[in-house]
């Protein structure tokens, strides 16, 4: 809402303007153009980041001065520093860098965004650039409607450039215009109150145009004009230096927390140089003369000489800052902490449990009991079921009802917090407990391993079965829904019948009552039993839906077949010569065939 | 006269053997008794259930016991001709 009033009273404030002033609407128009041209610069850069940026950022930020090597060489060349913050916050966030080098490239970014105040300075007030920007536009354009990425890259890289030379030309106009009706020179304060006030102003030029660049040409043709005094103009570029690490601040609100601790680094060097610059202005300034009088530069070209101040102030900052890199790492990771999840920890495994075979044997048990049970829930929702429904005695189909409302969830955090650190460490806990154990024990760890293994592996089956269960279990063909709603009502049977198993006080669980479900899962396959082949020889199912049935009909089977072998492993709890007996008896695939084909035959019969 | 090594070695493998297959015959009875009497509790259950559904589910843990119990007394039948060898 907030949001809303803001853009509203920014729209009007402009549509008064332009009304009041052409002069003012060519300088927003030049200031829109040149946005615009950023944008398709940054869009260019893109294309171009599917692999060679990335290797090289690996590469060469592994050392503090590597970083700040690559931060300014990479912002000279993609001329925008928002570009290489938002890049950096994106590696930080995977972990491909640390915040150290994180912090590295931003120090670097900030000098090499400088390079854009000499290319300004040096070419873009004296050359007519809408004269370069039209060729640009227009083979930028050509190379846009190429069909390859790279040609596509370059066709957006030329176009922002074209751009940004015509938003800078008609700025350019838009001052020169301006010099005869306003003086800004009537609003310039002398000393330091009149540095902080264009400090300000640069802030908030550079937060409402998210662009030091464009704050840049703003005060560099506002001084080529004469409109801003040379003081006032050095000012405007601290506040552009502060109001740049807006982009990264908006950046980092969607980032984790290393983008955050990244955006904050950011902010502290900024501001940090700023106070460094508004003390020592005038110590500074005289730097500035006695560079530019080194470099042959006229005494009167302020606005080489604001560039001069621009590179001068960011090196001093990064010098200044450098040596506290690493504190600065520690202090931002003490101050905003990581939020802690709610990860499940191990109940059961202990380091005392270690020392005793056996009891490490029942702790990893136990440990992946629960893990089998915090998969369970995760499994269920994924077939659009309550954990509760399952476990109950309702009729689950009819449960079923059309259109079904979708149980929302997200694999991947409830893999990360329920699963990945509990696995993890009964991982952990079985390569230690092992050394120590004989071969029998080694061996029902192993066992064990395999069923944390399956429980995982099941998981990520659900994952790729709930893509295609999301959409056909409401779709409007009745064949693929009822087909969909079978394979997760069986499932959910098995899952039902296994619990059943677990608990049941009267008969407790061997190996042997995994038998029946076996079977229940073969005869219900239906890419075996033949009725998938039924639907797509009938023409019910397009190709689309019966490959997608085909495919889930394979998950499902291979999630029932592993939540039935972690079932034999958990739930059996009796001694080791009746298990090694009970799997002598169990049932082989041959002999489950056979029943199965015996079934078949008494069925025909009866029709 | 003193027993030679190897007989004695091979008297301690039959014992064992012997030990392995009354343990393996114990087991394989004790399933058998309570396969039976899952069997007569489904048995039960199929009389009185309505749902021909669950009933056809009934039929098929049948024929899964029935196939357990078939294999376990081709087993004990093995262990006897095993034993009657020895």
């Amino acid at each position: 809402m907030f949001r809303k009033i803001i853009l509203c009273s920014i729209l009007a404030v402009l549509t008064y303007g332009f009304w009041l002033s052409a002069d003012f609407k060519e300088i927003s128009a030049g200031v829109a153009i040149f946005l615009f041209g950023m944008l398709s610069l940054e869009e260019g850069f893109k294309a171009f980041t599917g692999g060679m940026l990335e290797n090289l950022l690996r590469r060469t930020t592994d050392k503090t001065w590597k970083s700040l090597l690559f931060g300014i060489v990479s912002t000279t060349a993609m001329q925008s520093s928002s570009l290489v913050s938002v890049i950096t916050i994106s590696f930080l966030s995977t972990g491909l860098i640390g915040l150290s080098a994180g912090i590295g490239i931003i120090f670097g970014a900030n000098l090499g965004t400088t390079t854009g105040a000499w290319l300004i300075a040096g070419f873009g007030m004296k050359v007519n650039l809408a004269s370069y920007a039209m060729p640009m536009l227009v083979f930028g354009v050509i190379g846009i409607f190429q069909k390859t990425s790279t040609l596509k890259g370059i066709g957006y890289i030329l176009v922002g450039l074209g751009f940004l030379f015509l938003g800078i030309h008609h700025m350019k106009e838009g001052f020169d215009a301006f010099r005869d009706s306003i003086d800004l020179t009537a609003y310039a304060l002398d000393g330091y109150s009149g540095i902080l006030v264009f400090t300000f102003l640069g802030i908030v030029a550079t937060v409402i145009m998210q662009s030091s660049h464009a704050t840049l040409v703003l005060i560099i043709t506002a001084l080529s004009s004469q409109q801003i005094t040379y003081e006032n103009a050095l000012a405007l570029a601290i506040g552009a230096n502060i109001g740049t690490t807006i982009t990264a601040i908006i950046g980092a609100f969607s980032a984790n927390i290393q983008g955050k601790r990244l955006a904050a680094a950011h902010l502290i060097f900024n501001l940090n140089t700023a106070l460094i610059a508004i003390i020592f202005i005038y110590q500074l300034g005289s730097l500035v003369d006695w560079l530019s009088y080194q470099l042959a530069i006229d005494a009167d070209n302020y606005i080489l000489k604001l560039a001069i101040f621009h590179s001068v102030f960011n090196t001093l900052g990064i010098i200044i800052m450098l040596p506290f890199i690493s504190r600065l790492s520690q202090a931002l990771k003490s101050k905003m902490p990581e939020k802690q999840h709610s990860f499940v920890k191990p109940v059961y495994l202990s380091n005392s449990a270690i020392e005793l075979a056996d009891t490490a044997l029942t702790a990893v048990r136990k440990e992946t009991l629960r893990l089998y049970d915090n998969a369970f829930s995760i499994i269920a929702q994924g077939l659009n079921f309550h954990r509760n429904e399952i476990l109950s005695d309702n009729n689950l189909a009819s449960i079923h009802r059309h259109p079904m409302p979708l149980i929302p969830i997200d694999f991947d955090q409830a893999y990360d917090q329920s699963i990945k650190s509990l696995y993890g460490e009964i991982i952990q806990f079985i390569s230690r407990a092992q050394v120590s154990m004989k071969s029998e024990q080694a061996n029902q760890l192993f066992m064990l391993r395999e069923a944390g293994r399956d429980i995982v592996e099941a998981i990520k089956d659900t994952k790729h079965m709930y893509k295609n269960l999301a959409r056909y279990i409401n779709a409007d063909n009745p064949h693929i829904r009822s087909e969909y709603n079978r394979l997760r009502i069986q499932l959910a049977m098995l899952m039902r019948e296994l619990s059943h198993i677990r608990t049941d006080q009267e008969e407790p669980p061997t190996i042997l009552s995994f038998d029946s479900l076996k079977l229940y899962m073969e005869i219900n396959d239906s890419t075996r039993n033949g009725k998938l082949e039924q639907l797509i020889r009938d023409e019910l199912l397009t190709a689309q839906m019966a490959t997608s049935l085909m495919n889930d009909s394979n998950y499902a089977y291979s999630i029932a077949k592993k939540l039935i072998h972690v079932g034999e492993v958990l739930f059996v709890d009796s001694s080791s010569s009746m298990k090694a007996t009970e799997r002598v008896i169990s049932l082989t695939d041959e002999e489950m065939q056979e029943i199965i084909e015996n079934d078949e035959n008494v069925r025909q019969r009866k029709s | 006269m003193k027993t030679p090594k190897l007989v004695k070695l091979t008297k301690k493998a039959l014992k064992h053997g012997q030990q392995e297959s009354s343990v393996k015959k114990q087991n394989l009875l004790e399933i058998q008794h309570k396969l039976k009497k899952k069997a007569k509790k489904l048995k039960a259950k199929y009389e009185v259930e309505q749902d021909e559904e669950l009933k056809n589910a009934i039929l098929q843990n049948l024929a899964v016991i029935s196939a357990q119990r078939k294999k376990i007394i081709k087993e004990l039948r093995l262990l006897d001709s095993n034993d009657a060898d020895s």
